[in-house]
């Protein structure tokens, strides 16, 4: 498979002199799922925020917030309260008009019912529960089928049903393109990863692929970094 | 108590308390530099008091009505505290930063222009205290406003009416936009009868100092960071929201207009066209503001309000009021 991104030497901080996230090389294939592990701290969400070119003090790697890759990806953020006048539907139309794709309606129809989202596509996102709110991000993210879609964190607040759905998205999304999601849910990365990465101190300290992801090899490498 | 106030303190004040010497500073600049100027105008007790009143009781229900001050509120209160022990010590930590932040700077004002009476600033903290205690149960709240679901039937996304529900949904924002008009109407009487030059430009200047439009972006954190997520927002979101802060200052500006032309008397017709300049020009400067130079690290939104940044906008609007002042035929 080709590389969808490499990143070299990326540097992360909040405060100069002490990154959060140090030398760390990245490569991403194309039509892959990776999952991104880590102890709470570890720099999942830092590290998610600089690719979508929101956190600024970094350096290496490359300019994230360039226009070029900045119409290639999506994220969906573990807490998003934005465009809370807008609607589902709303929020969808300024989204594909942004990255000035058109919609593909029988596509959003079967995302917004996968996730059981029909009744609330016409609501204020404002009056959205914590779940639905995941929801207008997820489905917008999967509707886009961008080459990177991001996801941070993404079964936190989503129903039985819903979580489901959402591993058979991911699954199913090698086809368009490369997701690169954090979780702390082992389910979550055992039933859909192709390589699951491990962040400790700053770097990438251990990888697992295909063959080699399970609960019990994961859950072990998650206890050598709490040791 | 002392539990109870220091870890709400703490969230109002900072962790370290650094706001509390940021602000003594503040109060020190601003009594020195009034004492040195020679300014001086008598204010009377009742004043002072009424002034008093009003900006306290502003001042809690913004804190008390905020979404953020409820949220921090939900892991406090499912504590087992002594309900009493917990609201003195909670409105003790509303009063001390509504004091420091807020209607200290009218004291030391005060004391800076005024001859000053000790009854004055006795009466002064007894009109604080006792409209804070009476205004603090009731905006009091510690669950988020849930106004049940809201329909709407559009599908296309349009950002001047997502603003227009902003501002419709926030009505603390509503007020404010109301009072600067009424404020206009106001200014253009008083300055129109009693300035023996033509000051009318400078109200423009004014009229461009709308906070919560000032402030649409710094006040919503996530919507900044999608901003900065998705592509092609200055189409989708800044040309929209300065033609948005462009009306609502032309509006601003009308007010002013016509109550200068009923009130005070005619003006040259070149007059609107400087207005429409002046609304574009300070929506223009409003809008490069908020997404070059965000404030995004406030404590409490309360904050955002009073951050001097938003004097920036009128500011540079005034210092160009001056040449068109004297170009038509002001000074």
């Amino acid at each position: 498979m080709d590389n969808l991104l490499t990143i070299s030497n990326l540097k992360i901080w909040y405060h100069k002199g002490s990154p959060v996230i140090r030398d760390l090389n990245l490569t991403l294939l194309k039509n892959e799922v990776v999952g991104l592990i880590g102890l709470n701290g570890a720099g999942k969400t830092t590290l998610i925020n600089t690719l979508s070119g929101i956190h600024k003090d970094y350096s290496g790697g490359m300019n994230f917030a360039d226009r070029t890759f900045k119409a290639r990806r999506y994220t969906v953020f573990s807490e998003d309260s934005s465009f809370q006048y807008y609607t589902f539907n709303e929020y969808l139309s300024h989204v594909f008009t942004a990255y000035q794709k058109t919609s593909d309606q029988a596509r959003i129809d079967e995302l917004v019912n996968g996730f059981g989202f029909g009744d609330y596509r016409r609501v204020l996102i404002r009056d959205l529960s914590t779940g639905n709110k995941r929801k207008v991000f997820l489905i917008t993210g999967f509707a886009l089928r961008l080459p990177l879609l991001m996801l941070d964190e993404p079964v936190n607040g989503l129903d039985f049903q819903s979580t489901e759905y959402l591993y058979s998205l991911i699954n199913g999304y090698r086809q368009f393109g490369t997701v690169m999601f954090s979780s702390h849910v082992l389910e979550s990365i055992c039933l859909t990863a192709d390589r699951v990465l491990v962040l400790e101190n700053g770097q990438i300290s251990r990888e697992f692929t295909h063959g080699q992801i399970n609960a019990g090899q994961i859950r072990g490498a998650l206890n050598d970094t709490d040791s | 108590m002392t539990r109870i106030l220091n870890a709400n303190l703490k969230k109002f004040m900072g962790a370290k308390y650094e706001r509390v010497p940021k602000a003594l500073l503040i109060w020190t600049i601003v009594l020195f530099s009034l004492r040195s100027s020679g300014f001086r105008l008598e204010i009377a007790p009742p004043v002072l008091w009424l002034t008093t009143v009003f900006i306290t009781v502003s001042g809690f229900a913004q804190v008390l009505s905020s979404d953020d001050t409820a949220d921090s509120l939900r892991g406090q209160l499912m504590l087992p505290e002594n309900p009493f022990a917990f609201h003195a010590a909670f409105y003790v930590s509303v009063a001390l930063y509504t004091l420091l932040t807020k209607a200290g700077l009218l004291l030391i004002g005060y004391l800076a222009v005024s001859t000053v009476r000790l009854s004055a600033v006795i009466g002064f903290f007894m009109c604080f205290t006792v409209s804070g205690a009476a205004i603090y149960p009731l905006v009091f709240r510690s669950e988020k406003k849930i106004a049940g679901y809201h329909y709407i039937n559009r599908t296309r996304h349009n950002f001047i009416i997502y603003l227009l529900r902003y501002l419709l949904n926030n009505k603390n924002y509503l007020v404010n936009t109301v009072m600067l008009w009424a404020f206009g109407c106001v200014f253009a009487a008083s300055i129109g009868k009693s300035a023996f030059l033509n000051f009318l430009p400078m109200g423009f200047a004014l009229m461009c100092l709308n906070t919560p439009l000032g402030i649409l972006l710094s006040s919503d954190r996530a919507l900044y960071r999608q901003i900065r997520l998705l592509p092609r927002q200055t189409d989708c979101i800044l040309l929209p929201y300065a033609l948005f802060v462009t009306v609502m200052n032309t509006i601003a500006c009308g007010f002013y207009l016509t109550a200068w032309r009923l009130i005070v008397g005619g003006f040259s017709p070149i007059m609107p066209v400087f207005a429409v300049l002046f609304a574009i020009l300070s929506a223009v400067l409003t809008v490069t503001l908020e997404i070059k130079f965000p404030l995004l690290d406030w404590k409490v939104e309360s904050d955002l309000w009073h951050h001097p940044r938003k004097y920036v906008v009128p500011g540079i609007m005034l210092l160009l009021a001056l040449p068109v002042t004297f170009l038509t035929g002001g000074f």
